[in-house]
């Protein structure tokens, strides 16, 4: 039998008289807000509080707390100062990170990360760990196998997306690259000049993947081209888990969108493969009418975007269309037979601008957070009892919308 | 097993322990009351009760109080398995449903002590590994704390703030939005 491990007189309500493993216990069952409130009462729950462990457990013990956002910015053509703001689903700023001298622009934020980039030079790019403060710099330059269009994309520019390979832990970060080429051809005249700035589709493109936190020779590596044109951009792909969505460019948001287009393909970051493109939603409710009621045709905006691990389809009818305009979000349940099931309608009437809304992320009970355009809001909406709540409304340049993988806890814990 | 049936009234005595609290006081509880407690339960099937068992970190007053939740429990974990066996029709049900919304009163009404207690609870809870016991009690602690102050929650418990001004004011920076 053990001696007895303390004599303590009745009064004595001192916290303290706990073991850390019981107090470890009762401040597990406390929520991420309450728990970086009570960093401050004393020492030792400031470790405790802090430490990797608690957090990991905390993390895994509270899977109801809704995810935090990420709201990437152009630091320098705005405030001059935020990189990005890291909110809970209330829009409340948990985090603010500044820009530095060689990141100023958010490309995209998935997971707990976010590309950044120098002003002007999304050639040269890294990735940006909040929580931690790690940045992991991707080379600059072709890769080896586009050396012959070095000359010709000396002065080009760069989207990226980035996932998780589940089967070796690796990010591996998807790029592509855009020139007009210039220097190869310069354009004729002013005329000439003006009809390759719009004429997108005859960029010349390249395609290029790297693996961060693979071996030490590490390096850009050539892709083929896919046999379709698409944008890799952040209102126009999604990754989820390692597969890269997008929307193709052979549909424009202003163009007639038929039943039955080639409108998403995708690009596995574990294969490096690209897919088949599949079909959009066939809408095969009463609503059909109204899909094909202009001039038997249809303006139909399209927004691509992850709702848990599913991918969706926000598309929302034109307000003329219709006495009260809506978004209908489409999950995808079978890539390979393009399947599409219509789960949500969201009242978007709030909107007064072209823009479509992109929808962001749906909670288990029906709220979804989405964002218009660059000048960016971020409303809640609830789709269950039909209102919605303004997250955010800003007027700076938003580049890049995301869920945040880290927790309250661990943005707070002074590591950075 | 060489310690039990020693006597004459083997089933009777056999189901009754004697757990015996710091200040000596004994208390005569039935062997499904006691095995609520994972630490006696494992002395039990070592075989080693008998004269009864010591328990030097809890009080009379303590081993009182865990002693009624763990009689109040033991009952319903034996309504529930009788329950799995002959019942499962509606009025059944009915039945359970009532006897657990009156454990949830039992549990708490129990609750109702002071924090000096409350934290004895805990440590006889932790001590005998009463498992249902160890969740309310910390539960309760847990939710006392939700929505607190700093200030609030050293007053409550007697915490001295060994942070220097500095330190506080850097914590109190660094999440601001958690004190809004």
């Amino acid at each position: 039998m053990e001696e007895p491990t303390r004599i303590r007189s009745r009064r004595d309500s001192h916290v303290s008289a706990l073991p850390t493993d019981l107090l470890y216990d009762i401040l597990l069952r406390l929520p991420g807000q309450d728990l970086c409130r009570l960093r401050a009462v004393c020492q030792p729950w400031r470790s405790l509080l802090s430490d990797q462990q608690f957090i990991a457990d905390h993390t895994a013990r509270h899977p109801e707390e809704p995810p935090l956002i990420v709201v990437g910015y152009e630091a320098s053509s705005q405030n001059g100062l935020a990189l990005c703001d890291i909110m809970d689903h209330s829009g409340r700023v948990v985090k603010r990170i500044h820009a530095g001298a060689d990141c100023d622009r958010v490309m995209c934020a998935h997971l707990g990360l976010l590309c950044v980039a120098k002003r002007g030079s999304s050639m040269s790019c890294q990735l940006l760990n909040p929580d931690t403060g790690a940045v992991h710099v991707l080379p600059e330059g072709l890769a080896a196998e586009h050396a012959a269009h070095r000359q010709g994309f000396s002065d080009c520019w760069a989207t990226t997306a980035f996932g998780l390979v589940p089967s070796t832990g690796e990010y591996k970060v998807l790029r592509v690259l855009h020139s007009f080429g210039y220097k190869d051809d310069p354009p004729i005249n002013q005329h000439e000049m003006f009809r390759r700035h719009v004429d997108y589709c005859s960029l010349l493109k390249l395609y290029e993947v790297f693996t961060v936190g693979g071996s030490g020779q590490s390096r850009w590596r050539g892709k083929k081209a896919p046999p379709y044109n698409f944008e890799l951009a952040e209102w126009n792909s999604v990754v989820i888990k390692h597969i890269v969505y997008f929307l193709l460019s052979d549909y424009d948001e202003y163009s007639r969108y038929e039943h039955g287009q080639k409108l998403v393909a995708s690009f596995d970051l574990e294969t490096e493969k690209w897919s088949a493109s599949i079909r959009g939603p066939l809408s095969g409710d009463h609503d059909d009418n109204v899909y094909n009621s202009f001039m038997g045709l249809s303006c139909i905006d399209f927004k691509i975007a992850a709702l848990g691990e599913r991918l969706v389809l926000g598309c929302r009818r034109p307000s003329f269309s219709v006495a009260s305009p809506s978004m209908d979000l489409w999950i995808l349940r079978d890539f390979e037979k393009g399947l599409w099931v219509k789960q949500y309608s969201i009242d978007t009437s709030f909107l007064h601008v072209r823009h479509l809304v992109q929808p962001l992320l749906v909670l288990n009970d029906g709220r979804t957070a989405n964002r218009t355009g660059k000048r960016a809001f971020l409303r809640n909406y609830n789709a269950v009892a039909n209102t919605s709540i303004d997250v955010l409304k800003r007027n700076h340049s938003v580049i890049a919308v995301g869920l945040y993988g880290g927790s309250l806890l661990s943005l707070a814990s002074g590591t950075n | 097993m060489a310690s039990a049936g020693s006597g004459d009234e083997k089933a009777a005595a056999a189901a009754m322990i004697t757990l015996i609290s710091s200040d000596n006081e004994k208390f005569e509880v039935t062997e499904a009351t006691a095995t609520l407690s994972q630490t006696i339960r494992h002395m039990i099937e070592d075989g080693c009760t008998d004269g009864g068992v010591p328990l030097p970190n809890v009080t009379s007053k303590i081993l009182a109080r865990v002693i009624e939740y763990c009689k109040k429990h033991a009952t319903a974990a034996a309504g529930e398995e009788g329950s799995s066996s002959s019942f499962s029709d509606a009025a059944f049900l009915e039945v359970d449903r009532a006897f657990l919304e009156e454990l949830e009163e039992f549990d708490d009404a129990f609750l109702e002590v002071d924090r000096a207690t409350l934290f004895d609870l805990i440590l006889a809870a932790n001590y005998l590994d009463i498992k249902g016991l160890l969740n309310l009690t910390c539960q309760k602690v847990a939710d006392s704390v939700k929505g607190k102050t700093p200030e609030q929650i050293r007053e409550m418990y007697n915490i001295v703030n060994d942070l220097t001004p500095e330190e506080e004011a850097e914590i109190r920076r660094e999440t601001q939005w958690a004190f809004e």
